[in-house]
């Protein structure tokens, strides 16, 4: 079977913060359509990577390569990024638009999303208002919003119930089965192991291994020497 | 770009309305001054002039100067929530989030400067406008917006702190205000401030408004030069330290 085109090429990136080990060093990777899980211990560089991946940070070596329009990469950080201030409605209607959806589009989008993350009754309010758990929905829909090829998620099910946790997975899966990338940053390695049709394990800033998720735990415990479960 | 753009102005607007405190305060200050200044020297001659018509336009811009100080805080909120480094990762150009937010910002500073001369019209002030000068004066007061907006952000994106804001407004209003015509004509500075004065923008402005209002005289192309680069040398070292902040995020 050929092997899927790379919808991200990434070759010998290294990214250094100070003068002590570098956050990522000679990283190689082939991003492909499909959902790949990023695991790794605290301080492995998975954030980094993927920020590099969404072009906020560029590398101090190595080069990525993203083909298409800029428009259709989405990057959600792990933590909340939004306005308390503005109602949830305003807040994916001005993403919407700075992503460049088009206008006769939007109010569908908005609705969808809204509906798919249980958020539609809570719309017009602020979002000072609204608990943790709602707030992490919003955050992950307006990620979404424009519907993006190239989906990076750092952390996406934290403060999330495990209904809501489950719902999130489904729906990255069904994006990457629709011929989208999805990459997601998690410690959920249960969750990984379940979903993902690729993992990848980084370890003090290096691509240690990758493979199926089937051979994770080997993975994972081969590179750190921790039990993973 | 227009769209990004009109979206962050209807963004900034709608949370500014949301906030009366802040407006209340960036008006309030202007009209006391406007009050008591006005009462307090009432019965000055300056020139041909009475001192509320001299005051009237000099409050009017003063308010600007205030109020463009507060665009700064506007920014540290953004960059604290890490709503500003989401709207940068976007595609929408960086330039199109920071003229949104400028664009209102100045609308507002625009309103809250025509208040201001409405109560001097209600204190017995009289002005004696012409259409095409008011409209270049209104440019003039629109550049210095635009420019102390933009210096404001710029300053509050470097230091990241709300507290610091009101080292702005004693570092770098309280000398502008001071060394301006604002409150008092050149002919009247000792002779060290009057010659500080000519390289103040708040001066520049004051000037162009004020003979706008009060005789109808389009301001100087020169004045209009000065602060147009002003404006564009602010905006663009906004948008290299929203760009920066950013990156620290």
């Amino acid at each position: 079977m050929p092997e899927a085109a790379s919808v991200a090429t990434v070759r010998g990136v290294g990214v250094r913060f100070s003068r002590a080990a570098p956050a990522l060093a000679e990283i190689d990777l082939d991003l492909q359509a499909g959902l790949t899980a990023v695991v790794g211990p605290n301080g492995a560089g998975k954030t980094t990577l993927l920020r590099v991946l969404a072009g906020l940070l560029v590398p101090d070596e190595g080069r990525v390569e993203i083909p298409g329009d800029r428009r259709l990469r989405g990057y959600i950080p792990q933590d909340l990024a939004l306005d308390p201030e503005m109602t949830g409605r305003e807040t994916l209607w001005l993403l919407a638009a700075l992503h460049g959806v088009p206008r006769r589009e939007r109010a569908d989008r908005v609705a969808g999303l809204a509906a798919a993350f249980g958020i539609a009754a809570h719309l017009p309010r602020p979002v000072a208002v609204w608990s943790g758990g709602l707030k992490r929905r919003l955050h992950l829909a307006a990620g979404m919003i424009h519907d993006p090829d190239l989906l990076l998620l750092d952390e996406p099910t934290a403060g999330l119930d495990v209904e809501r946790s489950g719902f999130l997975w489904e729906e990255l899966k069904r994006r990457a089965a629709g011929g989208r990338a999805v990459a997601v940053v998690t410690h959920d390695l249960a969750a990984a192991e379940r979903h993902a049709d690729r993992v990848i394990v980084l370890h003090r800033g290096r691509l240690a291994a990758s493979g199926p998720p089937s051979r994770l735990a080997d993975l994972y415990r081969q590179v750190t020497g921790e039990d993973p479960w | 770009m227009i769209d990004a753009m009109r979206a962050v102005a209807w963004r900034t607007w709608t949370t500014t309305w949301r906030r009366p405190v802040l407006l209340t305060f960036s008006l309030g200050q202007p009209l006391v001054w406007m009050l008591f200044f006005g009462f307090l020297f009432e019965r000055f001659t300056l020139v041909g002039e009475r001192y509320l018509d001299f005051l009237a336009p000099g409050v009017s811009v003063m308010t600007v100067l205030f109020g463009a100080s507060q665009s700064g805080i506007g920014w540290i909120r953004d960059l604290n929530t890490g709503f500003l480094p989401r709207m940068l990762s976007t595609p929408a150009p960086a330039s199109a989030i920071l003229g949104g937010k400028v664009l209102a910002d100045v609308a507002r500073l625009l309103v809250q400067s025509a208040a201001v001369l409405l109560l001097a019209l209600l204190l017995g002030a009289r002005l004696h406008p012409r259409p095409a000068a008011l409209l270049a004066g209104l440019v003039c007061v629109a550049l210095f917006a635009v420019a102390f907006s933009c210096l404001s952000a710029a300053f509050a994106l470097q230091v990241r702190a709300q507290e610091a804001m009101a080292t702005f407004v004693h570092l770098v209003n309280m000398p502008l205000l001071f060394t301006s015509t604002a409150l008092v004509p050149r002919g009247q500075m000792p002779g060290w401030l009057a010659t500080v004065s000519r390289f103040n923008p708040l001066k520049l402005t004051v000037d162009a408004w004020r003979g706008a209002l009060l005789h109808g005289e389009i301001p100087a192309l020169r004045s209009l030069l000065l602060l147009t680069a002003l404006a564009a040398a602010l905006f663009l070292y906004a948008l290299s330290r929203m760009r920066a902040a950013s990156k620290r995020y």
